[in-house]
C-alpha cells in the first residue's frame, strides 16, 4: 500500500488530470444506470422511482407481445447489419483513396469535401433527397425528361422495395467522410521507409495497400469495429426520423423510433426503459462476441 | 498490503450501505402519497399566531419569486422579449417563459417533471396526464383563488369549466377557450376565371374543376406547369381532403382516435369505421390516380407542399383559411397580380357536407403547480391574458410601439415601423404567446380580414357533429401509440395500392381491433352511455 501511495504521490498531477474524465464518466454515465430499474418498475414519470411499484418482468413480456416491437426488433437488426456491412468499409476505402493522392492541396480539398456532409442535419439532408430523386421534379427525372424520356422513374423514398437501400445510402453519404479522419490518423503513422523498400521490391499500388496499409489499419479497423457493433441495436433515430414515412415505416421503424413513439409522447417510461434495457444488453453482448473473436484471430487486438 | 486493500474496501462499501440505509426513508416521507388530489401548496403558514390575526391567504404569494410558464409557442421569440416584459409591468409579476415547438412539448415536459423541475404554469394537452398529475399531487386546486384573485376566468369559462372530467372536486385546469379554426377548401377563384368556371358545388363539379386546374393552364402561361390539390400523406384527415370525408358525411380527423363517431348499433369507435368510409376512399383514389394533384404526396416535404400554393403551382388546398386568405396573404406569395380565393361547401352524393365539428378542447388547458411559490401572481397573469386587452398584447404586442388600431370597431389594425416585418415581430415576442390563457374571441379572431372571418364562420356553421367524449381512456393510455399508428399505415396504404381498396380497409381494420380497438370502443361506449344519461 505505501508503495502505491508513494507511487500516486509521485505522478500525483498525471492522477489529477484523470478527474475531470472520471467525473464525467461517473456523473453522466453511472450514475443514471439507477434508472434502469424503471424496466422493473411501474413508473408514470413523476416522483421519485424508488417509490414506484416493482413489476418484475412484466415490462418486458408486454413488449415482445406487440407486434409493432417485434418489427422494430427487425428492422433494427437488419437496418445495423446493412450499415456495417456496406457503410463500415467505406471510410477505410475512402481514407485509403485519399491517402493515396499526391497533391497535398488536391488531398486537403477532397478530405475536406467528404467530411462536410456529416454537418448537415438529417432534416436538410432529406430535402436534398428529395429534390434529387423526387420523381416528379426531382434532378434526376429532369435530366431524363430533357433527353426524352416520357414514364415516371419510382419515388425512392416511398417505396417499401428500395426504402433500406436509401437509408443505407444516406447514411454512407453523410457519414463515411467524418469516419475517415481516425483512419487518415493511422496511416500516417506507418512508416514511409515500408513503402518505398516495398517499391524497391517491385510492390504495385495494390500490393503495398495490402500489405502495409490495411496491415498498418489492422488494429484501428479491429477497434472501430467493435465500438460499431456496440452500437449495433441503435440504427440511427435522427436519420430514420427525418427520412421515413407511413407509406414505408413498416420496413424502416426501428427500436429508438419505437421507443420515441411509445415512451416519450405516448409517456409509458417503463416500457420505453425496458426496450432501451434490451438495446443496452444485446450491445453489450455483441461488443464481448466481436472482441473475442478479434482476440482469437489477433491477440494485440481487441479492447480488452 | 492485500488484507489492508481488502479492509479499506470494506469500510468504504459499508459507508456506503449505511448512507443508502440512511436515506430511504427519507425519500418515503418527502413523496406525495398517490390518489391525494388535495392541494397542499400553501408557502404561508396558517397556525400559531396567524390564527389570532387576520387569516393569510390559502395560497402562496411570493411576488420575488420568478414564475416559470412553459407551453407550445405559436412562433419562438428572440432573447429580447418585449411582450413578457410587458406582461410583468402589467401583472406585478416576475416570469421565465420557456418556449417549445409543439412536436417536442410532451417529451420536454415529460422530461422537466420526471426530475422534479416542475413549471409553475404549463399547458396539459392530454387529460390523462393531467389526472395523473393529479393523483401524483402535483397540481394545485385554484378554486378558490381564482374566484377571488381571476374573476375574467371564471366569467370566460363559466360554461365549461367544471365539465371538464379533471376539475370533479376542485379546479386543477384553466380549458384553451379558443376553437381551432375549421377546415376550407381554399380555391383560387382567378384560375375559375380565366377558366370560365363557377365555383363547384358537387363532387362531380369538384372533380372536373381539379381537372381543369391540371390540364387546361388555369394560370394561362401557356405551360403545363400547375396541377388541381396540393396536399401530404401526412395530412390526410387533419387538412387533406376532409371536404371530401365531409361530402359523405364523414368528420374526419388527424389520426384514428382524433374523432370519434357512434356507429349505427350504438358503438363509439373511429371515424375510419364509417360505413361509407370505403365510398369516399374510392373517390379520392379517382383523383389520386387522375393525378389531379400534387403526384409526391408521399414524399414531398410540407414546407415545399406549401410552396405550390404560394408559387402558383397548385390551384386549391384545404387548410384553415386563416392562413391562405390572412396570415400568409399577401406576404408569401409570389404571383402578380396576387391570387384571389374562395370556400366552397362540396356536397355528397347522400347531401352531406362540410367538416368535423370544433368543439372546445376539454383536454388542452394550463395548470398550476402545487410548488409555485406564487400562485396569486400566476392567477393574475391568468386573468389578465383572459382580457381583451391581455389578448391583444399576446398577440400582437404593445400597442402604441408594435402596433395600432386603424379602425378598432371593425377590428382593422396595424403594424408600426420595424414590425411589419413579421420576423422582427415575432422576435420581439409578438403573437409567439397567443395561447396563454387564451379568450374565446380572442385578438387574432377579432381582427381577420372581412372575408377570411366569413370563411372561418362558414366551415363553424357547416360542421358535422360527432361524438365527442372529454374522459380519459385507459385503452388508449396503453395501447394508443400502436392504434394511431395503424390507422396511418391504412392510410399510407389506401392511398398507394394497386390492389382492392377494400381488401386493404378490412385488414387494417382488424389488426387495429386487435391492437386494443374493439376493447376501446366497448370503453368508449360505456363512456357515452354514461354522458348521455
Amino acid at each position: 500500500m505505501a508503495k502505491v501511495w508513494k507511487y500516486l504521490r509521485r505522478h500525483w498531477m498525471l492522477y489529477a488530470m484523470l478527474i475531470p474524465g472520471l467525473a464525467y464518466i461517473i456523473i453522466f454515465k453511472y450514475i443514471p444506470m439507477y434508472g434502469l430499474s424503471i424496466a422493473f418498475k411501474d413508473y408514470e414519470g413523476i416522483g421519485d422511482i424508488a417509490n414506484a411499484q416493482w413489476v418484475g418482468w412484466e415490462n418486458f413480456t408486454k413488449l415482445f407481445s406487440k407486434a409493432a416491437f417485434i418489427r422494430s426488433f427487425k428492422n433494427t437488426v437488419i437496418i445495423s447489419f446493412a450499415k456495417i456491412l456496406f457503410g463500415f468499409p467505406a471510410p477505410i476505402i475512402l481514407a485509403l483513396f485519399i491517402d493515396s493522392l499526391r497533391k497535398k492541396g488536391l488531398k486537403k480539398l477532397v478530405q475536406t469535401s467528404v467530411i462536410l456532409p456529416n454537418f448537415i442535419s438529417w432534416v436538410v439532408i432529406y430535402g436534398l433527397m428529395y429534390a434529387i430523386l423526387g420523381p416528379s421534379s426531382g434532378v434526376i427525372s429532369e435530366i431524363l425528361t430533357f433527353f426524352g424520356f416520357e414514364g415516371k422513374i419510382p419515388d425512392l423514398l416511398s417505396s417499401k422495395e428500395y426504402f433500406r437501400e436509401v437509408i443505407v445510402g444516406s447514411y454512407i453519404w453523410k457519414s463515411a467522410g467524418i469516419g475517415t479522419i481516425v483512419y487518415l490518423a493511422a496511416l500516417t503513422g506507418i512508416d514511409p521507409q515500408l513503402y518505398e523498400a516495398a517499391a524497391i521490391d517491385g510492390a504495385g499500388p495494390w500490393r503495398k495497400t495490402w500489405h502495409i496499409s490495411l496491415a498498418g489499419l489492422r488494429t484501428t479497423i479491429i477497434v472501430m469495429l467493435i465500438f460499431r457493433v456496440g452500437e449495433m441495436m441503435h440504427a440511427g433515430f435522427d436519420h430514420i426520423y427525418a427520412i421515413s414515412n407511413n407509406a414505408v415505416i413498416s420496413v424502416a421503424d426501428i427500436i429508438d423510433t419505437y421507443i420515441y413513439r411509445v415512451g416519450l409522447e405516448q409517456g409509458n417510461f417503463s416500457l420505453a426503459t425496458a426496450a432501451g434495457f434490451i438495446q443496452s444488453i444485446i450491445g453489450l453482448v455483441m461488443v464481448l462476441i466481436t472482441n473475442y473473436v478479434a482476440k482469437k484471430v489477433d491477440p494485440d487486438s481487441g479492447i480488452m | 498490503m492485500k488484507k489492508r486493500s481488502m479492509r479499506l474496501f470494506a469500510l468504504l462499501l459499508a459507508a456506503m450501505m449505511t448512507c443508502t440505509a440512511c436515506q430511504a426513508p427519507a425519500a418515503d416521507t418527502t413523496t406525495a402519497a398517490p390518489g391525494n388530489q388535495e392541494t397542499k401548496a400553501p408557502a404561508t403558514e396558517t397556525t400559531g399566531a396567524a390564527e389570532a390575526t387576520e387569516p393569510a391567504p390559502s395560497w402562496t404569494n411570493d411576488d420575488d419569486a420568478e414564475i416559470t410558464i412553459m407551453m407550445v409557442q405559436s412562433a419562438v421569440p428572440g432573447a429580447d422579449d418585449l411582450v413578457i416584459a410587458e406582461l410583468e409591468k402589467r401583472t406585478g409579476t416576475k416570469i421565465n417563459m420557456i418556449s417549445v415547438a409543439g412536436a417536442d412539448y410532451a417529451v420536454k415536459l415529460s422530461s422537466m417533471i420526471g426530475a422534479g423541475n416542475i413549471p409553475d404554469i404549463f399547458e396539459v394537452r392530454d387529460l390523462s396526464d393531467a389526472q395523473k398529475y393529479i393523483d401524483a399531487g402535483i397540481l394545485a386546486n385554484v378554486e378558490d383563488l381564482l374566484t377571488e384573485v381571476a374573476p375574467n376566468v371564471m366569467e370566460e369559462t363559466k360554461d365549461v369549466l367544471y365539465e371538464i372530467p379533471v376539475n370533479d372536486g376542485g379546479v386543477y385546469m384553466v380549458p384553451v377557450m379558443s376553437r381551432s379554426y375549421a377546415m376550407n377548401l381554399n380555391v383560387r377563384t382567378d384560375w375559375l376565371e380565366n377558366l370560365g368556371m363557377k365555383m363547384p358545388t358537387n363532387l362531380d363539379e369538384y372533380k372536373e374543376m381539379l381537372r381543369a386546374f391540371t390540364e387546361d393552364d388555369p394560370d394561362k402561361n401557356g405551360e403545363d406547369d400547375t396541377y388541381g390539390l396540393e396536399f401530404i400523406l401526412d395530412h390526410v384527415g387533419q387538412y387533406a381532403w376532409v371536404s371530401v370525408f365531409g361530402a359523405y358525411g364523414i368528420p374526419a380527423g388527424k389520426n384514428g382516435s382524433a374523432v370519434t363517431i357512434e356507429l349505427e348499433d350504438g358503438t363509439i369507435s373511429t371515424w375510419v369505421k364509417h360505413p361509407r368510409f370505403i365510398e369516399a376512399m374510392t373517390y379520392i383514389r379517382s383523383i389520386v390516380d387522375a393525378g389531379y394533384c400534387e403526384p409526391d404526396f408521399v414524399s414531398v416535404p410540407a414546407a415545399t407542399s406549401y410552396e405550390a400554393l404560394w408559387t402558383g403551382v397548385a390551384g386549391v388546398m384545404e387548410f384553415q383559411c386563416v392562413g391562405p386568405t390572412n396570415n400568409w396573404y399577401p406576404g408569401r406569395y409570389t404571383e402578380d397580380p396576387l391570387p384571389t380565393f374562395d370556400f366552397p361547401i362540396i356536397e355528397g352524393p347522400y347531401g352531406d357536407s362540410g367538416v368535423a365539428a370544433k368543439y372546445v378542447d376539454y383536454s388542452n388547458g394550463f395548470v398550476f403547480s402545487s410548488t409555485c411559490k406564487n400562485l396569486e401572481g400566476a392567477a393574475r397573469i391568468a386573468n389578465y391574458c383572459m382580457s381583451q386587452e391581455g389578448s391583444e398584447l399576446m398577440t400582437y404586442g404593445i400597442e402604441g410601439v408594435m402596433w395600432q388600431w386603424v379602425d378598432e370597431a371593425n377590428g382593422k389594425m396595424e403594424y408600426l415601423g420595424e414590425y411589419t416585418d413579421s420576423a422582427v415581430h415575432r422576435a420581439a415576442g409578438g403573437y409567439c404567446h397567443r395561447r396563454l390563457f387564451v379568450p374565446s374571441f380572442h385578438a387574432e379572431l377579432r381582427t381577420l380580414n372581412a372575408q377570411t372571418q366569413a370563411g372561418v364562420q362558414e366551415a363553424y356553421d357547416n360542421a358535422i357533429e360527432w361524438a365527442y367524449i372529454p374522459y380519459v381512456s385507459e385503452v388508449y393510455t396503453e395501447n394508443g401509440a400502436d392504434m394511431d399508428q395503424a390507422i396511418d399505415e391504412m392510410m399510407a396504404e389506401l392511398f398507394t395500392t394497386t390492389g382492392d381498396l377494400q381488401e386493404v380497409y378490412d385488414r387494417w381494420i382488424e389488426e387495429w381491433e386487435t391492437l386494443g380497438g374493439t376493447e376501446w370502443e366497448a370503453e368508449l361506449t360505456e363512456m357515452w352511455k354514461e354522458m348521455n344519461k
